[in-house]
């Protein structure tokens, strides 16, 4: 009988390639009201990059982005929660969250968007640092505010740099905290799937 | 239900799913959940095909599924459908193939609060929040102070920084049986989030006349007429976790009576997660359980290494001081969503 199991399991692993689990708010009533104040409320959907085109789509995204996807959150058919937010009949933005790998373990940053990719709003689902007060800091959040992909377009994700608004973001930590960088990428990476998935559909 | 049928059913569901999953909207997600698990046990002095105990849910060999679906009435989300089912290798019981429900509820959002219904949750303790679905490491719903998973209704509302949960069970965890009026009703205030703040802390209380379950196995039947024994509870509780950097730490304790005697429990578990996305996690663990004659320790140790996103190994090292057992369990474990 356990040989059975075995083959059972063996003959289901072509199913069991690399996938992860979404990013989903922990408290998605409260965060969208305190998001967009102004709702009435928010339609939750799932997205892919295997999906949204395939390999094609990824080879895309990691060009926009500047660099390979890896480990565990970044795979073609991780899933990906968009909350569509409502006020009456009109949608009025997105909430959109994503895995980045952080010094202690992941980073879950989210974005508020407005209805042409303009972030509204920016904070850390998930973030452990000791230096988290600063990145979690109001100071910090809002440098991001009223950016888009396109003010992000020439960051090298790798060390800070460019020529775009995004270039500007002063750092809330120490220079040799990597979550600085880590939370670049995990905006850029944001923008970049939110174009493929909402605004470049 | 015959092994036999329950294995077939399970597996008839699981190819429909995939069958019609290329159909499915961006409104659900159907995640495949495979797992073999095995080990030796001093006290059978032989391998056992099991992580706690023989007549106990998890874990065990098997094969499952988990499906979530969202409902919205086109701008704004109404609803959410949840099922979460396996079916389960047992060596030495019978049925030797057994359909295990976990989730199978549909919780519907109103304003403030969201209500629930079926197999779900009952609102105490660290296991109400604590995601122990591939765990091999025990807690508290494998003892008889609460279960893992329970027939009935609850609510949770989320009330700015406090949390209230509330639950109506039916006091027989997964098994549906009800013949003497058995129930559960518990409650519990929290605050905090532990992947969003870091912290939990919560104080629970719970009250009823429950049946002695383990997964889907009752004990304590009447010698005379073969009805399970109900067995009055009255517990309060507090819980609460913390992370900081790659540490963390989660308690819970409950404290009251079971069949009218006293009782308590208390298990503490601490870690430190390793690697790049925290790849590798070290756990080590003391749970404590007190009621009737029944006095009993366990330590416990429990090492996970994520290969890929979907697929883990654990190994577990449990010491039962009552029974002076010592279990060494591995377990491969798969977690795939499917057509995503």
């Amino acid at each position: 009988m356990i040989k059975r199991l075995v083959l059972l399991f063996l003959a289901l692993s072509p199913f069991l390639a690399y996938a992860a689990t979404g990013c989903d708010l922990n408290d998605p009533d409260r965060d969208v009201k305190r998001l967009f104040p102004t709702s009435t409320g928010y339609k939750t959907s799932y997205a892919s990059i295997q999906k949204s085109g395939g390999k094609a789509t990824l080879a895309a995204v990691e060009k926009a982005l500047g660099d390979k996807f890896g480990g565990l959150y970044e795979t073609i058919d991780a899933p990906y929660t968009i909350y569509t937010i409502y006020k009456g009949n009109s949608v009025i933005g997105y909430v959109h969250g994503v895995n980045q790998k952080g010094a202690y373990g992941g980073l879950q940053v989210f974005l508020a968007l407005d209805t042409k990719g303009k972030i509204t709003g920016f904070y850390y689902q998930k973030l452990s640092s000791k230096n988290a007060a600063k990145f979690k800091a109001a100071a910090f959040a809002n440098q991001f505010t009223g950016l888009s992909l396109a003010d992000f377009a020439t960051l090298d994700i790798k060390t800070g740099k460019g020529t775009g608004k995004a270039a500007l973001i002063k750092n809330p930590s120490t220079a040799t905290d990597k979550d600085f960088l880590n939370t670049l990428r995990g905006v850029k990476k944001n923008l970049v799937l939110m174009n493929v998935f909402i605004y470049n559909k | 239900m015959k092994s036999t049928t329950g294995f077939l059913i399970g597996i008839l569901i699981l190819l429909i799913l995939m069958a019609f999953q290329p159909l499915f909207g961006d409104d659900q997600l159907l995640f495949l959940e495979g797992q073999l698990v095995g080990g030796y046990s001093s006290l059978t002095n032989g391998p056992i095909l099991y992580s706690h105990h023989a007549k106990d849910s998890m874990q065990k060999p098997s094969l499952g599924f988990d499906y979530i679906r969202k409902f919205n009435n086109g701008f704004r989300d109404t609803g959410t459908l949840a099922v979460q089912y396996r079916v389960a290798y047992n060596e030495s019981i019978k049925p030797r193939f057994e359909s295990q429900i976990y989730n199978l509820y549909y919780k519907h959002k109103l304003p403030g609060f969201d209500l629930w219904m079926g197999s779900n949750r009952p609102a105490a303790g660290l296991s109400s929040y604590l995601d122990n679905h591939a765990a091999l490491l025990p807690d508290m719903t494998m003892k008889v102070f609460t279960f893992d998973r329970d027939w009935g209704a609850g609510l949770d509302a989320d009330c700015g920084w406090i949390r209230f949960a509330a639950s109506a069970t039916n006091g027989a965890g997964m098994r549906i049986y009800n013949k003497k009026g058995n129930y559960m009703l518990a409650a519990r205030i929290g605050i905090g989030d532990f992947n969003k703040s870091n912290y939990t802390l919560g104080l629970s209380g719970i009250h009823g006349k429950v049946l002695e379950a383990m997964g889907y196995n009752l004990g304590h039947a009447n010698s005379a007429t073969g009805e399970y024994t109900l067995h009055p509870e009255d517990y309060i509780g507090a819980d609460g976790s913390l992370r900081y950097l790659n540490y963390f730490l989660k308690f819970d304790a409950l404290s009251g009576q079971f069949y009218n005697q006293p009782a308590r429990a208390l298990l503490v578990r601490t870690g430190f997660n390793l690697l790049s996305e925290d790849r590798l996690s070290l756990e080590a663990q003391y749970l404590y359980s007190k009621h009737a004659v029944f006095n009993n320790a366990n330590l416990a140790a429990s090492v996970t290494y994520r290969i890929t996103p979907d697929l883990a190994l654990r190994a577990l090292f449990d010491y039962d001081l009552r029974a002076d057992e010592s279990k060494i369990v591995g377990q491969i474990y798969y977690y795939k969503g499917l057509g995503l």
